[in-house]
């Protein structure tokens, strides 16, 4: 009879355990395994890979940097994801970029993805990255983070430094605006990009 | 009997309660304006939760991780130490002292009564040709001096 190996996923708070203990491994697995989140919340905010890449890779320094001082009683997420949300809204204040030049490039690199199977799909995440782009770092923060990993309310409130009934008020008022810009931007088609 | 953005909100993420859902259906068959405000909403809502992850580069915990150790390093900044001036000012003490002590006659030697003849010496020093190439010496070591402390620095700002 084989004995049953239960693997269990490593926390976030071992791997920091790790790394404070001297095992420069663990900065690796850290970064594996938030690496994607990260970079698609600074991609959503400052709207191209580039500077997503820049932003995201700047956020793990500085959180990398700060990891002595990181209080292990709370969510790990919840900290780096702050991190994220602040270095790219401060990415964002330092490089004004045409929006118009962004909406190219996201354009150019939606349709080269494009294939008759995915043409929707891809059309979906086109206009959705564009009626972002129209919108306030504020707003997309809130967007992305509901959306994307599912956060709850109270832990977004914590990333973005607000209290959590202020969090719902902003998130409500930024999924108003996504939908106005999305009909400004599709008017009735909106419906049928999405049926 | 208005159903405000958030309760449609509530509604869409599924935490509406009942009583909600009940003004909720009414107004959907009432109120052609609801309809219309409540299908753009959706319609928002189901884009937004087929939001897909991005993914990073190949490389990006390699260049993260090369990042991370660069910062990690000390900054060792190698600034060249030169003692030139220092060269210099000890040969300009050495040429004092040896001139005083000739030109005075070098008492305490001669009290010694030892017999020195220095005579070769402070003949020397008294030609023109020697005390020339000393101060072309020290004029040329001094323009290498300001060229390196002052003008070098001045031009590359």
């Amino acid at each position: 009879m084989h004995p049953i190996v239960v693997k269990t996923l490593e926390s976030d708070i071992s791997i920091i355990e790790r790394i404070l203990a001297g095992d420069k491994a663990g900065y690796r697995d850290l970064a594996n395994r938030h690496k994607d989140y990260a970079f698609t919340v600074a991609y959503k905010i400052v709207g191209t890979r580039e500077d997503a890449e820049e932003v995201a890779q700047d956020a793990f320094i500085q959180a990398f940097q700060a990891l002595p001082q990181f209080n292990k009683e709370s969510k790990f997420t919840t900290w780096f994801y702050r991190i994220v949300f602040n270095t790219a809204l401060m990415f964002k204040r330092k490089n004004r970029i045409q929006t118009d030049d962004i909406e190219a490039s996201q354009s150019a690199q939606a349709a080269s993805a494009d294939t008759s199977d995915g043409m929707k799909s891809a059309e979906q995440k086109r206009y959705i990255q564009m009626a972002l782009n129209h919108l306030s770092p504020d707003d997309v923060t809130m967007i992305t983070l509901f959306y994307l990993k599912e956060q709850s309310l109270e832990e977004i409130a914590q990333i973005v430094g607000i209290s959590a009934d202020t969090a719902k008020v902003k998130l409500c008022r930024a999924r108003k605006r996504l939908a106005e810009e999305m009909k400004r931007l599709l008017g009735n088609e909106l419906h049928s990009l999405v049926y | 009997m208005n159903i405000t953005d958030e309760e449609i909100f509530d509604i869409l993420d599924g935490i509406a309660s009942e009583e909600l859902l009940q003004r909720h259906e009414r107004l959907l068959q009432e109120d052609e304006e609801y309809q219309l405000l409540f299908k753009e909403y959706a319609a928002t809502h189901a884009l937004l939760e087929d939001l897909p992850m991005e993914k990073t580069a190949v490389n990006f915990t390699d260049k993260l991780i090369d990042q991370w150790e660069l910062a990690q390093e000390p900054e060792v900044v190698l600034k060249p130490k030169s003692h030139l001036h220092l060269y210099f000012l000890a040969v300009m003490c050495a040429l004092i002292v040896l001139v005083v002590a000739l030109s005075s006659g070098m008492p305490s030697v001669q009290s010694v009564k030892v017999p020195l003849d220095f005579s070769v010496l402070t003949n020397m020093i008294h030609q023109k040709e020697l005390i020339n190439f000393m101060l072309i010496a020290n004029a040329l070591l001094a323009v290498f001096i300001l060229d390196k402390k002052v003008f070098k620095p001045y031009f590359r700002m």
